[in-house]
């Protein structure tokens, strides 16, 4: 088997592995994104509150 | 009373002494809340240096909240518990259903312990070397300072006891979350940023926006650093202070009730792996 289709094989063995566990997968695409706007909230509130810095 | 509180106080006392041997693991997060602080004071002295009017606090509380934040980070629910964790994979969580003990209480109190053992070393280094060795290295402005006050003191510390049995609380949903979705790797993920907005943990919250403000301050997470740290400097005195008190208390009542209810459903038809 050519590695690329090997690949492929593990890709799909992860979704169906992670599949098994509905409620936890789905918090974990929740958090992941959650996790990343945050930081965008942080910087918003500090530049809303402060207004520009040296620019 | 004291020999029916007897097991709960031996699975903390275990828990406690064994996650005290991490010794490496308390330096290693000592080492990173060192940096992490050094940036956050870092990005508030620019924000002051531009704007300080638009500030709802001093710069010297800010960078006390910050070293604070910082030396307790340990205690705040970023995650379920890894043994419940370990006890759901391996089908252990079985065990505790026959143990003559009250469920919730047992693994409240393990979880305690666990976060206390984590966080006392590292607040002690931090102690140690924001409030201590920063300012005998002339960098007063930028140490952790002492409370504000004898009252600040005084009201920090049931403050301090209520931040840790409400961050216990919540970690116990997460636990129940765990046992019930038989994995804990969903619940960590959504936990964690909701911890860090909600608790003041990245940004003090009368730094938000206006508007949300009142919603902000009255929803449980406040009460893990922001209610607690404004009053250590004394921003949070007087009778605000005593409602902020009782709202941590009233959340913390609220959250174990909630946990309560939620194992007694979970353990009734509890889902097990394992064997």
């Amino acid at each position: 088997m050519n590695a690329l289709a090997l690949y492929g094989r593990y890709l799909s063995a992860s979704l169906r592995g992670q599949a098994q566990y509905p409620t936890a997968t789905l918090m974990l695409a929740v958090g992941h994104c959650a996790a990343t706007s945050i930081e965008i909230l942080g910087v918003y509130a500090l530049f809303h509150r402060f207004g520009a810095v040296g620019g | 009373m004291l020999v029916a509180a007897r097991p709960y106080l031996a699975a903390f006392s275990a828990r406690f002494q064994l996650m005290l041997q991490y010794r490496m693991a308390a330096l290693a997060g000592f080492a990173t809340q060192c940096w992490w602080g050094g940036i956050r004071i870092m990005v508030f002295a620019a924000f002051y240096g531009a704007n300080a009017a638009a500030a709802p606090i001093s710069l010297a509380d800010a960078v006390t909240y910050v070293w604070l934040g910082q030396a307790l980070l340990a205690l705040l629910p970023w995650l379920a518990d890894p043994e419940i964790g370990q006890a759901v994979r391996t089908g252990g969580v079985g065990y505790d259903r026959l143990r003559p003990l009250d469920a919730y209480g047992y693994w409240y109190a393990r979880t305690l312990g666990w976060m206390l053992a984590r966080a006392a070393p590292r607040a002690v280094l931090m102690l140690l070397a924001a409030g201590i060795v920063l300012p005998l290295a002339g960098l007063e402005a930028w140490a952790w300072r002492p409370p504000s006050g004898l009252a600040a003191a005084l009201l920090f510390a049931p403050a301090f006891a209520l931040m840790t049995a409400l961050a216990t609380a919540v970690v116990m949903l997460a636990n129940i979350v765990v046992a019930a979705s038989l994995n804990e790797r969903g619940v960590n993920a959504v936990l964690t940023p909701l911890v860090i907005v909600f608790s003041g943990s990245l940004l003090p919250l009368n730094f938000y926006p206006p508007a949300l403000q009142p919603w902000l301050h009255l929803q449980p997470f406040a009460g893990l650093v922001d209610i607690p740290f404004r009053i250590y400097f004394g921003n949070l005195a007087g009778d605000a202070a005593l409602q902020s008190l009782a709202l941590q208390a009233g959340w913390t009542l609220a959250l174990v009730g909630l946990g309560r209810f939620a194992m007694e459903r979970v353990m009734r038809r509890l889902e097990m792996q394992g064997g």
